[in-house]
């Protein structure tokens, strides 16, 4: 028998009084149930809001009015196996989630991260019970693009900063893409911060194509980097510019100012 | 809505049961009559018949832990810590080793479910992720966390290891 069944045993001594029983009878058939909701309030109620919902699609300048269109500044790819992009405006909350594969689309269902800032959209993705069997074993790849660089630069320090508080260094990563990159990326229909690896990965080795690594977790991109440079993926772009650019914060996290893949 | 003899007979068989839920979950004595009317009110409007015994005494286990989480999302917990108390559980004797009943009722809610459930219960894994309508992989990695937690809190692990054999 194990320890833990025997130490609960303990629990054996707690019961419920009799006056606790008694007056939960006494309590229970004095209640009446709640009244049953007959189906047409439940058709009245749903031919309610499917008018309502309809009224909203055949007006769109009433939903202009109440909520006028946000542009995208910014973007910020998520890579672990779910692969997607989370698309900020110029206040650095989401308003949209691209996913680039069906575990990611999961994802996306089970996780409402829109309006949020996008630190906190990351911790609120880690804390959902898929990433976190993911992450078991796993490894997060962030990156993130925007044309403004001095915003680039402090979204990346805010992003590394926030998942330091619950991740180890050796379980992420995060780092500036650029310009390039991001239409690369595009035009190979991944997420921008996963092309980011697999170029790195190609730098070392042209034999390897990107149709045949695509499909890689990140955690298995990482395993191949690391094998053929015998770098870490982590400080992978923790050059000398970095630290002069005063970029890297006190744990030690890189900062990537010119990054290997910038060289294409 | 049930009888007053069929929720009598419930109240006899699973009284025990889900007071010791309230136990591991609750902190105030006056929410455990709450939960109590709450649970078997319950029990006494749902008129659809169970599969087994096993089944009734499954529905009755969520819907007691599903009544405890309502209560804890009171204001009032937010606002004040309150102390774990064992001796206002009325244990005549005293626990063989307090301080891992303490360590397991300071873990989180659902790891606290877990162990409950699997080590004092006797559920399954499998059984568990149903009552708690988990996916089992899930309940595994809770169970696996519950487990580190305790070993980290119990003297380093040493206690834990020596115990656990």
């Amino acid at each position: 028998m194990s320890f833990l069944k025997r130490t609960l045993s303990d629990l054996d001594q707690i019961k419920a009084s009799t006056h606790l029983k008694n007056k939960t009878l006494y309590t229970v058939m004095q209640k009446k149930p709640k009244k049953q909701v007959s189906n047409t309030h439940y058709i009245f109620a749903l031919a309610s809001v499917v008018i309502f919902v309809f009224g909203f699609l055949l007006f769109p300048r009433i939903i202009d009015k109440i909520e006028p269109k946000q542009s995208i500044d910014a973007y910020v790819s998520v890579d672990i196996n779910p692969s997607m992009e989370f698309r900020l405006d110029n206040n650095n909350k989401v308003i949209d989630i691209i996913a680039y594969n069906e575990e990611a689309k999961i994802i996306i269902e089970t996780v409402n991260v829109k309006g949020m800032n996008v630190e906190n959209a990351l911790l609120r993705l880690l804390e959902n019970e898929n990433i976190l069997n993911y992450m078991e074993l796993g490894y997060m790849r962030v990156g993130v693009y925007t044309e403004d660089e001095i915003r680039s630069a402090k979204l990346e320090a805010s992003i590394n900063q926030s998942l330091s508080t619950v991740l180890k260094t050796t379980q992420y990563s995060c780092a500036r893409a650029s310009k390039i990159e991001y239409l690369e990326a595009e035009n190979h229909h991944l997420s921008f911060g996963k092309y980011q690896v697999i170029e790195l990965i190609l730098e070392l080795n042209q034999g390897f194509t990107i149709e045949e690594l695509k499909d890689n977790s990140i955690r298995e991109l990482k395993e191949v980097y690391e094998s053929l440079s015998g770098e870490s993926l982590s400080s992978s772009h923790q050059e000398n510019n970095g630290q002069q650019n005063g970029c890297e914060n006190g744990k030690g996290h890189h900062c990537d100012n010119d990054n290997k893949a910038h060289k294409k | 809505m049930l009888s007053e003899e069929e929720v009598k007979r419930a109240l006899e068989l699973y009284s025990d049961m889900v007071r010791r839920i309230c136990f591991i979950y609750l902190k105030k004595e006056v929410d455990v009559e709450d939960v109590f009317q709450n649970v078997f009110f319950k029990y006494a409007c749902n008129t659809k018949p169970y599969q087994s015994q096993e089944h009734e005494k499954a529905w009755i286990i969520r819907v007691a832990i599903n009544e405890c989480k309502s209560s804890l999302r009171k204001w009032f917990y937010r606002q004040v810590d309150l102390k774990e108390d064992l001796s206002m559980y009325g244990m005549e004797d005293k626990p063989k080793h307090p301080e891992v009943l303490e360590a397991v009722l300071a873990l989180p809610q659902k790891y606290r479910d877990v162990i409950y459930l699997y080590y004092y219960e006797g559920y399954k894994i499998i059984e568990i992720a149903k009552i708690l309508n988990r996916q089992e992989n899930t309940i595994h990695t809770w169970m696996r966390r519950a487990k580190e937690r305790l070993k980290e809190q119990l003297l380093g692990g040493e206690f834990f290891e020596e115990n656990t054999k």
